[in-house]
């Protein structure tokens, strides 16, 4: 009797370390997301821009929306959009007030952090990636903020 | 004292970090001006048309290199798979292939400019032989001179039609040799130079109408005095214009031809064809003619081919004449009648120029060359020492045979 205990307790733990072996899955750490030259996206008349060279597209009326309260009518001329190496994205346009820091889900963007930037507006905004933050250059003020998926970054950064 | 310094270097201070920030640029914006600069550069190159451009936009390459060099990972980056090296490089080859591309175009302007010059040259000498063959030929018709100064004109206006032939056929050899070798691309590029004004000058297209309208006319209005080599000098002429512009004439109608390429085509068509038919006619009739004062008759020709089956056809029937004669002379008379004109003429004063025309091929002067072979060797008639040697065999064999028969009767 014990020992078709014991041989019923070996065929378990062996049956529970198959299944913890299938069930693993492939993990790869360290990996760099970022994009080294922003993308300038011209929307379609849908509000849809399209980056060919990085294989994203996506709706610009929901930002436009969070902006001006209007996605009726596309008014974006121009998305200036950033990756960074933690693979978030960094979304803005001319006129908007806001970075909006997008994280990449299952057939969706989510927004992760919308950065304050300037209370007037953007003015021919522009994104670099500065290892370890984006950099976003205004025109309007001739500020450059440093930003990261927390939002403005106090850090000190080499250019 | 110290408050000043303290404030000078905070100024200074503050002047640095703005200007930092002033400096502060996109990197997009850093590559989209390069890559503006370097299509601006590059279609410059491909519209550049003379050396001189060219050579100032290289300058701008150095210049262009100097500017961006310094953000190569950042434009390599933007432009993957290419990269700002291979881009440099590919403007650096581009320069050198355009400057090659202009001098050879510069060179052929030159080559152009001196065939103008050739053309305008020739063209009063033609005029000039012209108008001097014309009043001779009048003189000739008239009859007005003596028959000693007769055949002084006659010498003076076949040796003025042979220097305006020698004249045409440079021009032609001239037209051969400038645009035979040119291939497309630069006849387009010569037909916007010439759309453009950069080429100016007389247009060869019409020096070539002019050449072929006046040798119809010279060709139609030829004088009996004239003989069968003159004919067949200009219709060498004839075939050879013919055969050069059918190597050259498309591209040179494309060069000069403007918005009236099909006109300039059909017109060349019609008047080459008109040149062939007329020089083709009377050479023809002078070969006839010529034939029918040396009493050798052959059967009715009017080309190449019909001018070889009359040969063939007359060399076969005398041969076979002179199989069925025997004794008689005439046919004999008829072959060396024949060879005078075949080795003679055909095969020696007219060679050149009846292989240059291909009136005869060599198979064909071969061909009768051997039927005439065996024509002599049927139509050479017995000689009269054979014939008495013969006749006295003949006796003394029947005298011989007549007593042998004689002697066997009586024993």
């Amino acid at each position: 009797m014990k020992a078709l205990q014991k041989t019923s307790f070996g065929v378990i733990m062996l049956g529970i370390l198959f299944f913890q072996a299938c069930n693993k899955s492939l993990v790869v750490k360290n990996v760099n997301y970022a994009q080294q030259i922003e993308s300038v996206l011209i929307p379609d008349e849908d509000g849809t821009v399209t980056d060919i060279r990085y294989g994203i597209s996506y709706s610009i009326l929901p930002f436009q929306f969070e902006e001006f309260e209007d996605s009726s009518s596309v008014q974006v001329t121009e998305v200036r959009m950033i990756r960074n190496n933690q693979g978030y994205y960094f979304i803005t346009a001319d006129r908007f007030k806001h970075v909006y820091v997008m994280a990449p889900k299952r057939g969706e963007l989510k927004l992760e952090k919308k950065i304050l930037v300037d209370e007037e507006g953007l003015l021919n905004p522009a994104f670099n990636w500065r290892e370890p933050v984006v950099q976003l250059i205004n025109d309007s003020n001739k500020v450059v903020i440093l930003l990261n998926e927390k939002g403005i970054f106090k850090g000190e950064v080499s250019s | 004292m110290k408050n000043y310094i303290k404030m000078i270097f905070t100024l200074l201070f503050i002047l640095l970090i703005s200007s930092t920030l002033f400096a502060q640029e996109s990197d997009y914006k850093i590559t989209s001006d390069f890559k503006t600069n370097y299509d601006s550069i590059a279609i410059a190159l491909s519209n550049a048309s003379t050396v001189k451009q060219v050579d100032s936009l290289k300058q701008e390459i150095v210049l262009l290199d100097d500017e961006y060099f310094k953000y190569d990972e950042l434009i390599d980056n933007s432009i993957y798979p290419s990269n700002y090296k291979a881009q440099i490089d590919e403007l650096k080859l581009k320069s050198s292939t355009a400057e090659h591309r202009l001098l050879i175009i510069e060179n052929q302007s030159e080559r152009l400019a001196k065939l103008s010059q050739e053309v305008a040259y020739y063209k009063s000498e033609i005029a000039f032989l012209n108008t001097r063959a014309d009043s001779l030929r009048k003189a000739i018709a008239r009859s007005e001179v003596s028959e000693e100064r007769l055949a002084g004109l006659v010498k003076r206006y076949r040796k003025n039609l042979e220097l305006r032939d020698e004249l045409v056929m440079d021009v032609v050899d001239s037209l051969m040799i400038t645009y035979s070798g040119i291939n497309s691309i630069k006849i387009s590029e010569i037909s916007n130079q010439v759309e453009s004004g950069r080429i100016t000058g007389t247009n060869p297209l019409e020096m070539l109408k002019n050449i072929i309208d006046e040798n119809i006319e010279y060709a139609s209005n030829t004088n009996k005095v004239l003989t069968v080599e003159d004919h067949l000098r200009m219709y060498a002429l004839q075939h050879h214009f013919e055969e050069v512009w059918n190597r050259v004439g498309n591209k040179m109608i494309t060069a000069y031809g403007g918005t009236e390429n099909s006109e300039w085509n059909t017109a060349f068509t019609s008047k080459i064809k008109d040149w062939r038919m007329v020089t083709s006619q009377k050479m023809w009739n002078s070969m006839d003619k010529y034939l029918e004062f040396s009493d050798v008759e052959l059967g009715a020709f009017d080309n190449n081919y019909s001018f070889f089956i009359a040969l063939d056809g007359f060399v076969k029937e005398a041969q076979k004449k002179s199989n069925d004669e025997i004794i008689s002379n005439e046919s004999y008379q008829d072959y060396k009648k024949f060879q005078q004109f075949w080795s003679g003429k055909v095969k020696n004063e007219w060679s050149n120029l009846i292989q240059n025309t291909e009136v005869l091929t060599v198979a064909q002067i071969s061909s009768i060359d051997e039927q005439l072979s065996s024509w002599e060797a049927e139509a050479r008639p017995i000689h009269p020492f054979l014939l008495v040697l013969l006749v006295l065999t003949s006796i003394s064999l029947g005298g011989y045979i007549l007593v042998m028969s004689k002697s066997k009767k009586f024993s």
